[in-house]
């Protein structure tokens, strides 16, 4: 064991904590200087990420299977009854509709028009730190994903990507603490700012004036304002209210639509340009 | 050079060990990179203690917080409060070492907390909650089992006059 003087271990201790310090203020200050040495470190434990996350999944889905073998034998033979006669309508029914649609259209000289893509992509793992809710998706730099884009599922709006790596990225999702995000009450249309709690069944929808009239069970909607989101994805329901006399804003606590402990399929929403 | 050999190869299982059990287990999963430290300090001194401690906390930092240097300056000051600790109040003892490790774990628990406040306004009281359930258990149970290994090895392989 090394021996030291009282003052040369003040010293070595101090030189460590000051570079830590040093750290903190670049990292905090300018996030993107150490990008680089992140992306090595995630290339590197995403093999391990993935490993562990995907053998407990096809392991938990194994023991499902086994379980529940005869209830999806009788699944499937449903199904593929169901698929055969979908065939047969698609061939004989589905193309004349669509022939005839597209003559409409044309008439109407209506395009189709939507204002995003998506990008599909799947849940490689989740933060191991409770208070940062985040995850990470399969898809990086390399399959066009680019920081803040919206990420939804199918129940609705998941989060937005905070980090982009080579073949991954970072999604901050709505329940998280530094989340806000620019939403509307569907029903009357009132604007608010919805922020994440850390409880992945409550956020707090901030700046509904007192004079509004939402109810519990409105929808909750992106508001398309922030320019991250497209207007109108489904964020959430009011699960309470509150209403105080002498207070400009209600405390209203809105229960996300998606299911945060079962993200597995997400989408990406690319812009059009 | 052993030495170094032996913390890189600690180092690295510990690392793919966190990536594994955090896929498994999630947030119960224990803090290794902080029984690392402790046990690393507590065996080897202040010196090795506080350089082990602060590229463990770089590992976890780079890997798994959004922001670098916080857990390297909170496991170099673990490192060194474990070995004054041991050079001050020395028992070659489970029960002693449980205490501390369990003190030491709530400390750091206690300096992320206070940087999460500064740095992204989280309410203090909300980080030591989850920071602290149930990873505490894990982490603490694991350090005194691993604390017990090492020294029946020791005792073992390196018989004491």
């Amino acid at each position: 064991m090394i021996k030291a003087r009282p003052n040369s271990k003040l010293i070595f201790t101090g030189t460590f904590l000051v570079i830590c310090l040093i750290l903190m203020l670049i990292s905090y200050n300018n996030p993107l200087w150490f990008s680089k040495l992140r992306e090595g470190g995630y290339s590197l434990g995403n093999f391990f990420y993935s490993l562990s996350f995907n053998s407990k999944k096809s392991l938990s889905d194994t023991i499902k299977i086994i379980i529940q073998a005869k209830k999806i034998k009788k699944e499937n033979e449903l199904l593929k009854r169901k698929l055969n006669q979908l065939i047969i309508r698609q061939k004989n029914y589905y193309q004349e509709i669509e022939i005839a649609n597209q003559r409409l259209r044309k008439l109407i000289n209506l395009k189709k028009r939507t204002p995003y893509d998506l990008l599909p992509a799947k849940v490689l793992a989740y933060s191991p730190q409770d208070f940062f809710k985040v995850i990470y998706i399969n898809k990086g730099k390399e399959q066009g994903v680019l920081r803040d884009m919206g990420v939804v599922n199918t129940e609705g709006l998941v989060g937005k990507v905070v980090e982009v790596y080579p073949e991954q990225a970072k999604v901050m999702l709505i329940i998280d603490k530094r989340s806000k995000i620019g939403v509307r009450v569907q029903r009357t249309r009132d604007i608010g700012i919805l922020q994440g709690t850390g409880n992945p069944e409550i956020c707090n929808l901030d700046y509904i004036l007192t004079k509004a009239e939402v109810k519990v069970k409105d929808a909750v909607v992106t508001s398309g304002l922030g320019g991250i989101f497209p207007e109108g994805i489904l964020v959430g329901y009011i699960s309470s209210v509150e209403k105080k006399p002498n207070y400009i804003f209600q405390k209203i606590k809105v229960k996300p639509a998606v299911d945060f402990g079962k993200l597995e399929e997400l989408f990406l929403i690319v812009r059009k340009k | 050079m052993k030495k170094l050999l032996l913390f890189l190869a600690l180092f690295f299982l510990s690392l793919i060990l966190q990536f594994v059990l955090t896929g498994w287990i999630g947030k119960r999963s224990a803090d290794l990179f902080l029984i690392l430290t402790i046990l690393w300090s507590y065996h080897r001194g202040w010196k090795e203690g506080i350089l082990a401690g602060f590229f463990c906390g770089l590992g976890k930092d780079i890997f798994f917080f959004p922001l670098i240097g916080i857990n390297a300056f909170s496991l170099s000051l673990i490192a060194l409060l474990t070995s004054e600790v041991k050079i001050r109040i020395y028992q070659q003892n489970v029960l002693f070492f449980a205490l501390m490790a369990g003190i030491l774990i709530l400390i750091n628990t206690l300096i992320l907390s206070i940087y999460l406040f500064l740095f992204y306004r989280f309410p203090f009281l909300y980080t030591i909650k989850s920071s602290l359930y149930p990873s505490f258990f894990s982490t603490w149970i694991i350090s005194c089992i691993i604390y017990l290994s090492v020294e029946n090895l020791t005792r073992k392989f390196i018989p004491q006059s």
